[in-house]
């Protein structure tokens, strides 16, 4: 409980923080440049502030700030954080599979940019034999059909050459 | 030449095997994620030029009408837009795939698709003649009140907090700030990034919000799209096409809402789809049921985007504005095959006008075609094992806005913005509202700005569409409440 709200409030910040950097940015620009991000970012300042503050574990900020009136309402909720919520430790083990995801992803696009079409392949390979955990034979032939038919499909038939 | 005899010549050899090739390449460059209209014109359009322009045109508009529902499938399937105009389609598209309804959801988006793109086409066909008063009928204030409407559909499409669906609201229009300022030549918030001058890319954020973390969540799930109980059966396809007859009135909303927003330069499809969503959603009778998975969130967008293309080529083939990139790349294609766009187009070369529009629809026709017969063995994919599915999917989602751009620039937004769609989604931020105002702060900034320079404040009200825009902007924010009001005052005089 502690800890999903930690998070919030760190979320909370990040916003706050982002819309401190728009207003000091835009104090600099002249007055039509600067009136548009003026007018949203010092509401989403204000109504972010008080998120925070409706966020923190004080009573009586929640009383103050009721008419943000969260209530904890998801939009949707992650299948595994579901599961995971009865145990902390799944909980943290999640967060930081979602953390290599995203690396993944970074070293894909960076693998695209460096040596081309070929880093789909490894990125294909890895993906399937460390985070899926498959067999080598399984992992090969995934990753070279998926460059191989990407390959066609944008290299021989679309043209796109990187 | 009348339009039953160019309908004739139409199916001449070779203009059919054009019409298929057009459609086929269309329909794959719109699965593609981050791929879309503007690419495959930018890629027919050299292949084109040896072809008389006549064929030329069936080859390029079949490509154009065929892509829109390429992109629905994607969004539909794995959450994924296969371009920016398609991401209102995940809405409801999605949940209904995860019920074991993809079926449903592909047969509605594609007659929803084809009957919107042929209301679109007979627009164009009807208003070419009156086109100029129309177009001109809409400037700076109309364009400054269709975004303000788009961005009250914020407040309809949120689901949970409406605190957090206005702050993310307001971080989508602060997000559109960044880039070159509409009004002085001067890059703001971009850091010194010159990548950042033309603004963020929708397509990247669209992809890094929405579908990078819910491909994250399918693979760690370790399941598959479909839970085992739940399989898609043919069956629901038929299901999908009859309910598109069954909600007419959403199909129509739709194809006027598309069409209408299609004729306005500078304002795209992408503003159609969440309008006619939005809309679509205020005024039904259970709004509750959008966004788990409601067959009327996929025909609603669907015609409109569908629909926006007719719209769109009023200006281009009137006044050779061209709406939207896409359509920029279109009318350099006409430039190229000495067809000037115009009043000498509409009264010398009436064949092309004629073709463009019997393609139009053909294509369409033809798109949903293929996609009805191919949807037994598309929905397959909701039923492979994640670890197949998504390492390929991510590997389209990063390659895709890369290939296109050849800028590492487009898969690091997706990346970011998956990360930030991630912790949006956990703490219930509404990661719809952020992208809708997205798409439409440029616009409206810029409206916003030029009306008041032009025309003062008074400019806002004082022409008839803008005041009727305002109007409906007012209704649809304050209808609810003033509903609300008559019926506790009736319930009081009752007591």
């Amino acid at each position: 409980m502690i800890k999903n709200n930690t998070g919030r409030l760190v979320f909370s910040l990040a916003l706050i923080a982002f819309a401190i950097t728009i207003i000091s940015l835009a104090l600099q620009f002249p007055f039509r440049a600067r009136i548009f991000p003026l007018i949203f970012a010092v509401p989403v300042l204000i109504m972010s502030l008080m998120q925070l503050f409706y966020d923190l574990p004080l009573a009586k900020f929640k009383q103050w700030f009721a008419f943000v009136g969260d209530s904890g309402v998801r939009v949707q909720k992650f299948d595994h954080e579901e599961e995971s919520n009865e145990a902390n430790a799944e909980n943290s083990i999640a967060a930081f599979a979602f953390i290599r995801m995203f690396l993944w992803l970074i070293l894909l696009a960076v693998g695209l940019d460096q040596i081309g079409y070929a880093a789909l392949f490894f990125y294909v390979l890895v993906m399937t034999k460390i985070e899926a955990k498959r067999s080598w034979l399984q992992s090969i032939l995934l990753a070279l059909g998926t460059w191989l038919t990407i390959y066609v499909l944008f290299v021989w038939i679309l043209q796109v050459n990187l | 030449m009348d339009f039953w005899n160019s309908f004739i010549e139409f199916w001449q050899w070779p203009a059919p095997l054009f019409l298929i090739l057009g459609s086929l390449i269309g329909f794959l460059f719109g699965v593609l994620p981050g791929v879309g209209g503007t690419q495959v014109l930018a890629l027919l359009i050299p292949i084109s030029y040896g072809f008389s322009p006549q064929m030329a045109m069936i080859l390029l508009i079949a490509s154009m009408g065929a892509c829109p529902l390429g992109g629905s499938i994607t969004s539909i399937l794995i959450n994924t837009p296969g371009n920016g105009n398609t991401a209102a389609q995940m809405l409801d598209g999605y949940p209904l795939t995860k019920q074991g309804k993809a079926g449903v959801a592909l047969g509605a988006a594609s007659i929803a698709g084809v009957l919107g793109a042929i209301f679109g086409a007979a627009v164009l066909m009807l208003i070419l003649p009156i086109g100029r008063q129309v177009v001109l009928a809409f400037s700076y204030p109309e364009f400054f009140m269709l975004a303000l409407m788009g961005i009250c559909i914020v407040g309809i499409v949120s689901e949970g907090s409406l605190w957090k669906s206005l702050i993310s609201g307001g971080v989508g229009l602060m997000l559109s700030t960044i880039g070159m300022s509409a009004m002085y030549s001067m890059p703001r918030f971009t850091l010194g990034s010159t990548y950042l001058w033309d603004g963020i890319s929708i397509v990247p954020v669209v992809v890094g919000m929405f579908a990078i973390p819910e491909l994250i969540e399918l693979f760690l799930s370790k399941t598959t799209i479909v839970k085992n109980d739940m399989v898609p059966t043919p069956r629901d396809i038929w299901t999908g096409v009859v309910s598109v007859f069954k909600n007419w009135g959403v199909l129509l909303r739709g194809s006027v809402i598309g069409t209408v927003i299609g004729i306005i330069p500078g304002v795209g499809s992408g503003v159609s789809t969440w309008v006619s969503y939005g809309i679509t959603r205020k005024t039904a009778k259970n709004p509750e049921m959008f966004g788990k998975g409601d067959v009327r969130g996929v025909i609603a967008p669907e015609a409109a985007n569908n629909a926006n293309d007719g719209g769109a080529l009023v200006p281009t083939l009137i006044f050779g504005i061209p709406g939207s990139a896409e359509m920029a790349v279109f009318l350099g294609a006409l430039i190229l095959h000495g067809l000037t766009p115009g009043p000498s187009l509409l009264s010398e070369r009436l064949d092309v006008l004629h073709i463009v529009i019997i393609t139009l629809v053909i294509s369409n026709i033809l798109v949903a075609l293929i996609t009805l017969f191919s949807a037994k063995y598309l929905m397959k994919i909701t039923v492979m094992p994640a670890w197949t599915v998504v390492p390929i999917a991510f590997a389209l989602v990063i390659l895709g806005p890369y290939a296109t751009d050849g800028h590492l620039g487009d898969p690091l937004v997706a990346v970011i913005f998956g990360l930030i769609g991630y912790f949006m989604r956990k703490y219930g931020y509404s990661r719809v509202a952020l992208l809708i105002a997205l798409v439409l702060g440029k616009m409206a900034e810029q409206s916003f700005l030029q009306t008041l320079m032009g025309m003062g404040w008074s400019g806002f009200f004082t022409r008839p569409i803008s005041l009727s825009i305002f109007i409906v902007v007012l209704l649809v924010i304050f209808l609810p409440a003033i509903k609300k009001l008559f019926k506790k005052s009736a319930k009081e005089i009752n007591v």
